[in-house]
């Protein structure tokens, strides 16, 4: 078994989306649809990588993103975040991780796949 | 001289132990040429050079006088006393009773006196100036003192406060003025506040316009941008299926699914730009007509039964017969009643929705009530989510622009909305009224 990606985005269909983008690849899939889901799937098993759609329900992306780089355990993990805004928007969270990812929505299979790969090999 | 003496003195003595001294020789030679003159004090120093007060008093010859002092009846008649009568007339000067006593006790008596006047004197000053104080003290000083409190009490900010005097005088006025200026500077005080106020809540709510905006954008592109990143993802991935000659159907149908969903998702959010754009610069024509409100209601309900069915959800509805007609556009009521029934069963997955209709006061209530997820922030947060965009959870479709149309559409109609939930997983119920216009008051407001 590879490197796992924890997924965390609320809509269903971009759930599907990545399944079948990775579905080549030996990356084990955690998903999870809101931030508290998140936080409770991090306590199971740590991830290689955290794909973060910023605008969530519950506890917001960003929020969720705030608490686990304040985590010593899990602040090394790298994190892609998605959003339909540009990077310029985060600028407070680029600040708090300077390796932090941002890609745009809408963003092509390759970029994803680069970005990963790039991360986690 | 140690003690009073008082004597019978003359000019013309037979006694000579009344012969004047120096102060009598001259008074009575006063009285003899000048007639009518009264008793005269005087001063004096006696033999031994002690100060001396005298006293004079001329006596005149009267009626009584005249046996021992008129005229002889013959040269050299004796009186009883056996001396010669002299011949006076009546009116004639005979002599004085003179009094000397002496001055140094009467200066310990003027001193004295004086002594006595002095403390008179000053505890009169005394009292005066004590009473003084007190009649500048109740009639100055505390009424002052009360208008001067009162001024700093305002000076400090409390305008309610006022002199409480009705003397009646210029203190009785200055407390009246006072007053009337303390009214004045409380009720400018009060405008003042108010137009302060409105000017804070005008700030506010182009700071609230300011964030609109940018929550406007934030979502009009994430509701634009999520359904394109889907859309390109989908279409990427299929295509690299067909370009591999793999044919996985279900895979195709997600694809499919996706696809179409995503397509009426853009496509509805535009729609709703358009009509929320329209319908709040005025640009809606809405066409009232009388009509029941019950009949609307079972007609939305009718079409969304099928809906509700699908996720297993019942419609309960409460709707009198004989109410009162509503003045309303048809379409536009539709379009809410329909949105609010919708969102019941959208954000509803299991139990029951309760439509009901009912009258109170001059108007309709509409209430549709479920038990669904409920909502997830606070009471006074919840008109927020009238505003245009604001979709308390972005899992569930649809772009949040729905309450702020049927907010539009009811306040047009002299109407309000509002909602009610005890918080998350437990319901949400939402109400509107509508104001019952009868047919007279209905042809009056339309011309």
């Amino acid at each position: 078994m590879g490197k796992t990606i924890m997924i965390v985005e609320d809509e269903q269909a971009f759930h599907d989306l990545y399944t079948m983008m990775l579905e080549d690849t030996d990356y084990e899939i955690i998903r999870a649809y809101d931030g508290d889901e998140a936080l409770a799937k991090l306590e199971e098993k740590k991830p290689d990588l955290i794909i973060l759609d910023i605008l969530l329900d519950l506890v917001t992306g960003d929020t969720f993103f705030l608490y686990i780089k304040g985590m010593p355990e899990y602040a090394d993990i790298p994190v892609i975040v998605c959003s339909s805004f540009s990077e310029k928007a985060y600028k407070n969270l680029k600040e708090m991780d300077p390796k932090l990812v941002f890609l745009e929505k809408p963003f092509t299979k390759e970029q994803m796949i680069e970005q990963i790969q790039a991360k986690i090999g | 001289m140690r003690t009073m003496v008082m004597k019978q003195t003359s000019l013309e003595y037979r006694n000579p132990e009344n012969a004047p001294d120096e102060f009598e020789a001259k008074m009575l030679t006063q009285f003899k040429t000048t007639s009518g003159i009264e008793p005269t004090w005087g001063e004096d120093v006696d033999k031994e050079g002690n100060k001396t007060i005298r006293y004079i008093l001329p006596l005149y010859i009267k009626e009584d006088c005249l046996p021992c002092h008129g005229k002889p009846a013959y040269e050299g008649e004796l009186d009883i006393t056996g001396y010669e009568k002299e011949g006076y007339e009546i009116g004639e000067l005979r002599g004085a009773i003179s009094i000397a006593a002496p001055a140094s006790h009467l200066d310990a008596i003027i001193k004295t006196n004086s002594l006595i006047l002095l403390i008179i004197g000053v505890v009169t000053t005394i009292s005066v100036i004590f009473l003084t104080y007190l009649l500048i003290r109740k009639f100055i000083r505390i009424p002052l003192s009360h208008t001067v409190a009162a001024t700093k009490v305002i000076a400090k900010g409390d305008l309610t406060k006022r002199v409480d005097i009705k003397s009646g005088d210029e203190f009785g006025e200055l407390a009246e003025s006072f007053n009337t200026m303390a009214q004045s500077i409380e009720e400018k005080t009060r405008e003042l506040e108010k137009t302060t106020h409105n000017l804070e809540i005008a700030n506010e709510e182009l700071r609230g316009l300011d964030k609109v905006k940018d929550n406007i954008i934030r979502d009009v592109s994430h509701e634009l941008k999520s359904p394109l990143a889907q859309l390109r993802l989908a279409l990427e991935l299929w295509g690299e299926g067909i370009k591999d000659g793999k044919k996985d159907k279900d895979k195709e149908e997600l694809f499919d699914g996706i696809i179409k969903d995503n397509i009426n998702r853009l496509n509805k959010t535009i729609e709703s730009i358009l009509e929320l754009t329209s319908l709040e610069f005025g640009r809606e024509d809405y066409d009232k007509e009388s009509l029941q409100l019950r009949d609307l209601v079972i007609q939305v309900i009718k079409s969304s039964t099928l809906l509700a069915r699908e996720k297993g959800l019942t419609i309960k509805s409460v709707l009198p017969e004989k109410l009162p007609n509503v003045t309303v556009d048809k379409q536009g009521i539709n379009r809410v009643v329909t949105n609010l029934v919708d969102n019941a069963i959208k954000y509803t997955d299991k139990g029951e929705i309760l439509v009901s209709l009912q009258q109170k006061n001059s108007g309709l209530e509409f209430l549709v009530k479920d038990s669904g997820i409920g909502i997830n922030i606070p009471q006074e947060h919840h008109y927020k989510l009238f505003d245009r965009f604001y979709q308390e959870n972005v899992a569930t479709p649809g772009t949040g622009i729905g309450l702020s149309i049927c907010k539009t559409i009811l306040e047009a109609h002299g109407g309000k909305i509002w909602v009610e939930s005890d918080g998350k997983d437990k319901g949400t119920t939402f109400r509107f009224t509508l104001p019952i216009i009868n047919e007279k008051e209905s042809s009056v407001a339309d011309s």
